[in-house]
């Protein structure tokens, strides 16, 4: 294991430079770029859904239902694995100050295996894409393709394909866990991290807990289907003409597997994604964060409270009432570290002078989104309300805000602010300011209205509504949605094009073009092999020391000595005297 | 292990003077390792919930009789975790050369535990015990297979371990002795905790 | 000045919207049941006191926003934050909404079945409801996979005694007003829901459990099944009808079916 991660030196081919690198830079922008290329995927199949949605009746039920798994898979892919694995793998290093990651090699690994992932989640859409949806519930998804197309070697390649990517995130995980407990550069103390790099770490302890769970339910779901083992589907199935040889097995089991691994999941989503936004605010409203122990406190809260709320998405799923009770209670306990966060944010902006350029924009949008989306979820909590709401389009819009636009926004943010250092060259503001907007306003628009479709009484995940009367009203609805949809992926052409074209021809950036604070400003444009050209610097206060008293500049950067406002001063700086 | 920075080049970390670059790269190690484990018992974790849930919404449970060789698979395994401790003290204590033939016998007992398991498997299958004969054989022909998946990655290290250390005389590998010390003796708790868990 | 009508004209939508649900202006398909109405008032207290919640938080945020544009930079005399205020908010929001909440759901979950309550079987398929009512002697006959055929839905066992008189129908649910109803939820196959949005009443069915939900329907009228829980690509169309009656208008038709 050691001969992994001893030192290595700048290899000199293109393969091992560019393709198999161990350099967890590469390895960054490897990430990001194949999750862009999902992301890519899975948008145009919302045009091709919305379009048969909204517009005209296109597709047959079950290709409908084939483009929406996939759609809910891809993108489950792209925002669980985007924020810590491309940004988290190039920053978190540079961040806390280490030449690379704890473990390379195993980083390059995770990577391929990713990669893997998604290359066979996408070759399911080439056989035959599952109609089971995201969830997977069984049996329709444990039985084959009797119970319906897409339900043979396309579940099955789907599962597949989760299962590497349960792998690759419990690789990436243990590299970001040691690396920063580990590896922190002298005076760089735990309560010093830049926040972001409390959300890798935050994102990377849940993922390790959870992972191995869904990784146990996937084995067991793909036993049922190859074995005719009886795990998940029960006795007595008739389906195809004929009853079903499987004895015994409980459906609801794999659901509280599922949650117990989807809750917490939802949590390594937009955890980081909230603390990114957190860093990058500070950054641009030129203020100390506000109440950072008290953000740290509520990432333990919501790891804690991630591992006993489960049993929400399962209110009406036929499991005891009385669990349903205490379920709906814990989960409204989720709102306390959820509104510190908001707090913060609140506090943090509140009389700043705010710079407001794109990463900045995405960030308040952002926290727009987050409120919007926390406060629907205020109302799936109750459990009684929740037997209205479950399993209506009301939950997909709920999700969506979150799941989808906030951490996608985050995305953006931190592809706006990082670019620099990432490319060396700067994106361009306006085409960025022109994005931002069309694409809340759309998030927006066609969120909001879901939730109205789930004050109908919409069910989720149907292919057509011209079967009921009572969906008449959401014909309108359907049809402003899709048109909206239209406009804002169309916008996303906006965002790409600045990417593309900024990568060749965008302004060159200087070492520090935002007057940062963290560690990865004070190194030259490209990022050195092993970061830190000479000696790694020492660590004298946290990231926010923005708006100090009497400074020549509103600034600090962490290597500068002197006193500082993270409370630490004194603290974890380095006595010896030789280096 | 661990190989040193070129000449001129800055250290991969920032070293304290007084424990140097190798201490931080083995403490990483070490917490990767552990992690792991705590990676892995949390799938097992799973597992056993999901066992006794299942055991829990069925109106029967017929148990499968444990296959003949089970207590012997499990002295070969327990025996092999011994002999790797063993090997790991005398080389700790200086004498590698002795060290060196116990880690290649742990590394095949280690090996005859899973050929052992293959041959407990047969015999299952030559009684029509099969995966899918019921809940508990599925259980148990499930478990015992993600256990050695796990088990053959250690004996995959420990070969490749004993093949250095015969091979290199010179040094012998401490560190990742250590480790995979730590690691097999995992292996061996995790499948008497699995017997346990199946068959009592 | 601008900017205060600005405001103004914020806070009169945002409260008539607020209003809008409060006084249910803007409002889900009637409800048509008993526990339906306790849901509906649950529903009007969280959306009073979550869209406040709602509306604030975004002003707030909005007019931090606004004023960051400034260019005054001078620390702000006012802080919008006071923990000892927030701690207590949120702690009587996450109070109230657990018993409003939970005393609605009780409602519906923790009775105990009522012994005179009008029994019906409803056995779920990928993509149709066969409904069974016990016929006269009150009781269902068995049933069992292996005797499903196309004229037997859902597989009643031929020499089964009480299963003679039993009464299957397709896609149509037809109860009394005002009597309670005990619902027994099967499936055949895949996991469906039963869902009635003027019940306010959704309930997955999963194969291999009998699960049962009793409601009370206090309108008569039909009213659309819609399967909740996604089933196959015939999901979508997964209809039935509830038809509430008058109850003798009910003992009359079910005396009729039964000839
Ligand atoms: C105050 C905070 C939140 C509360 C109380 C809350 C509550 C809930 C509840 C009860 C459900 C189940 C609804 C149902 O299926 O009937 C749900 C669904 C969901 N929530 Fe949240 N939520 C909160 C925040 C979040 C966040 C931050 C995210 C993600 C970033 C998120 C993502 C989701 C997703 C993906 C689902 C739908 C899963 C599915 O059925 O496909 N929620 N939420
Ligand atoms: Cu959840
Ligand atoms: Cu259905």
């Amino acid at each position: 294991m050691s001969e992994t991660h001893a030192e290595h030196e700048a290899p000199r081919s293109f393969i091992r430079r560019y393709i198999f690198s161990m350099d967890h830079k590469v390895i960054g922008i490897q990430y990001l770029l194949a999750m862009l290329l999902l992301a890519v995927v899975g948008l145009a199949l919302t045009v091709v859904m919305r379009w048969h949605l909204g517009i005209r009746t296109v597709l047959r039920p079950e290709t409908y239902l084939s483009l929406m798994t996939m759609h809910a898979s891809l993108m489950f892919v792209v925002v669980t694995v985007t924020p810590t694995s491309a940004f988290g793998n190039y920053f978190l290093p540079l961040q806390v100050g280490a030449r690379d990651m704890a473990f390379p090699f195993l980083n390059m690994l995770s990577f391929w295996v990713a990669l893997a992932a998604g290359l066979v989640l996408l070759s399911s859409l080439i056989v035959g894409a599952p109609i089971s949806g995201w969830t997977a519930y069984p049996p329709l998804s444990a039985v084959g393709g009797v119970a319906g197309p897409g339900l043979g070697l396309g579940q099955t390649l789907w599962l597949v394909a989760v299962a590497l990517l349960c792998v690759s995130s419990m690789m990436g995980a243990l590299n970001f866990i040691a690396t920063t407990l580990n590896l922190r550069t002298r005076g760089m103390s735990m309560m010093r991290l830049p926040v972001s790099v409390w959300g890798w770490l935050t994102a990377a302890v849940t993922g390790l807990l959870v992972f191995p769970v869904l990784s146990a339910g996937g084995i067991m779901l793909l036993l049922d289907r190859l074995g005719k083992t009886s795990f998940f589907v029960p006795s007595g199935l008739y389906l195809g003409g004929e009853v079903l040889p499987h004895q015994g097995g409980s459906p609801l089991l794999w659901q509280h597997l599922f949650w117990f691994f989807g809750h917490p999941e939802v949590y390594i989503v937009i955890v980081p994604s909230m603390c990114m936004v957190t860093h990058i605010m500070a950054n641009f409203a030129r203020r100390p964060i506000f109440g950072y122990r008290y953000l740290v406190l509520s990432l333990f809260g919501f790891v804690t409270l991630g591992g006993v709320v489960w049993g929400h998405h399962m209110f009406v799923s036929g499991m005891s009432p009385y669990s349903g009770l205490a379920f709906s209670i814990l989960t409204l306990f989720v709102s306390i570290p959820a509104a510190i966060f908001a707090i913060s944010w609140l506090m943090t902006l509140w009389g700043a002078r705010i710079q407001f350029r794109p990463p900045m924009l995405y960030c308040l949008g952002f926290v727009s989104l987050f409120i919007s989306g926390g406060v629907g979820g205020l109302f799936n909590a109750q459990s009684s309300l929740d037997i209205y709401l479950h399993d209506t389009y009301w939950v997909v819009g709920h999700l969506h805000l979150l799941f989808a636009m906030a951490a996608i926004f985050s995305v953006f943010a931190a592809i706006h602010f990082w670019f620099p250092k990432m490319f060396g060259r700067m994106m361009n503001d306006t085409l960025g300011t022109i994005h931002f907007w069309f694409t809340l306003v759309g998030a927006y628009i066609i969120f909001l209205t879901m939730h109205y479709m789930g004050f109908l009484g919409h069910p989720r995940r149907y292919a057509e509504i011209s079967q009921f009367d009572f969906l008449k009203p959401a014909a309108s609805a359907h049809t402003l949605i899709s048109v909206v949809a239209l406009i804002t992926a169309g916008a996303q052409i906006l965002f790409l094009f600045n990417f593309f074209w900024s990568l060749f021809a965008g302004r060159k950036a200087a070492t520090n073009p935002w007057n940062s604070t963290s560690l990865e400003w004070t190194l030259p444009n490209p990022v050195p092999f092993s970061n830190f050209e000479r000696d790694i610097p020492v660590v004298h206060r946290w990231a926010y020391d923005f708006e100090l008293p009497g400074g020549a500049q509103d600034y600090e950067m962490q290597t500068a000595p002197g006193p500082s406002m993270d409370g630490q001063t004194g603290k974890g700086v380095p006595t010896e005297k030789s280096t | 292990m661990i190989a040193q920075p070129p000449a001129g080049h800055p250290g991969l970390l920032h070293p304290t003077p007084s424990r140097g670059v190798e201490h931080l790269l083995r403490r990483s190690d070490v917490l990767g390792l552990w992690l792991t484990l705590a990676g892995i018992s949390m799938m097992f974790a799973a597992f056993t919930s999901a066992y006794v849930f299942r055991h829990g919404v069925s109106a029967a449970w017929p148990v499968i009789p444990p296959p003949k060789l089970t207590a012997f698979n499990t002295f070969l395994l327990l025996l092999s975790s011994a002999v790797l401790e063993g090997a790991r003290r005398l080389a700790n204590s200086g004498r590698t050369r002795a060290g060196r033939g116990l880690l290649a016998l742990a590394a095949l007992l280690g090996f005859a535990f899973l050929a052992g398991q293959c041959i407990a498997w047969r015999q299952l299958a030559r009684q029509g015990i099969t995966l899918d004969t019921n809940p508990h054989s599925s259980f148990f022909y499930m478990l015992s297979g993600v256990h050695g998946v796990h088990a053959a990655g250690g004996v995959s290290a420990l070969l490749w371990l004993s093949g250095r250390a015969c091979l290199r005389k010179a040094e012998w590998p401490f560190h990742a002795v250590g480790l995979a010390a730590v690691y097999w003796h995992f292996v061996g708790a995790l499948w008497v905790y699995l017997v346990v868990l199946l068959f009592l | 000045m601008r900017r205060a009508v600005a405001w103004l004209v914020f806070w009169l939508v945002a409260a008539g919207v607020v209003a809008a649900f409060y006084k249910r202006v803007l409002w889900f398909p009637p409800a048509v049941s008993e526990h339906g109405l306790s849901m509906d008032s649950q529903f009007s207290v969280s959306f009073l006191v979550i869209g406040t919640l709602f509306v604030a938080a975004q002003a707030l945020f909005g007019y931090a926003v606004l004023r960051g544009r400034g260019k005054s930079g001078q620390p702000p005399s006012f802080w919008p934050s006071n923990p000892r205020f927030e701690k207590r908010l949120i702690l009587a929001i996450v109070g109230v909404f657990s018993m409003g909440s939970e005393k609605a759901w009780a409602n519906m979950y923790f009775r105990k079945p009522s012994p005179d309550a009008l029994e019906i079987e409803l056995t779920a398929e990928q993509f149709a409801w066969n409904v069974r009512y016990p016929g006269a002697d009150g009781q269902f006959g068995d049933t069992a996979p292996k005797f499903i055929t196309r004229a037997n839905p859902i597989g009643l066992n031929p020499s089964s005694r009480s299963g003679g008189d039993d009464l299957v129908l397709l896609n149509e649910v037809r109860v009394p007003a005002q009597r309670r109803v005990r619902l027994t939820l099967r499936s055949k196959d895949v996991l469906h829901s039963f869902w009635v949005p003027n019940l306010r009443l959704k309930q997955d069915i999963v194969p291999g459990l009998a699960i049962q939900v009793e409601f009370l329907a206090t309108k008569t009228g039909q009213f659309e099944i819609a399967c909740a829980e996604l089933c196959g690509l015939g999901h979508f169309r997964m209809k039935g009808t509830l038809i509430v009656m008058e109850a003798q208008e009910f003992d009359q038709w079910l005396e009729e079916e039964s000839e």
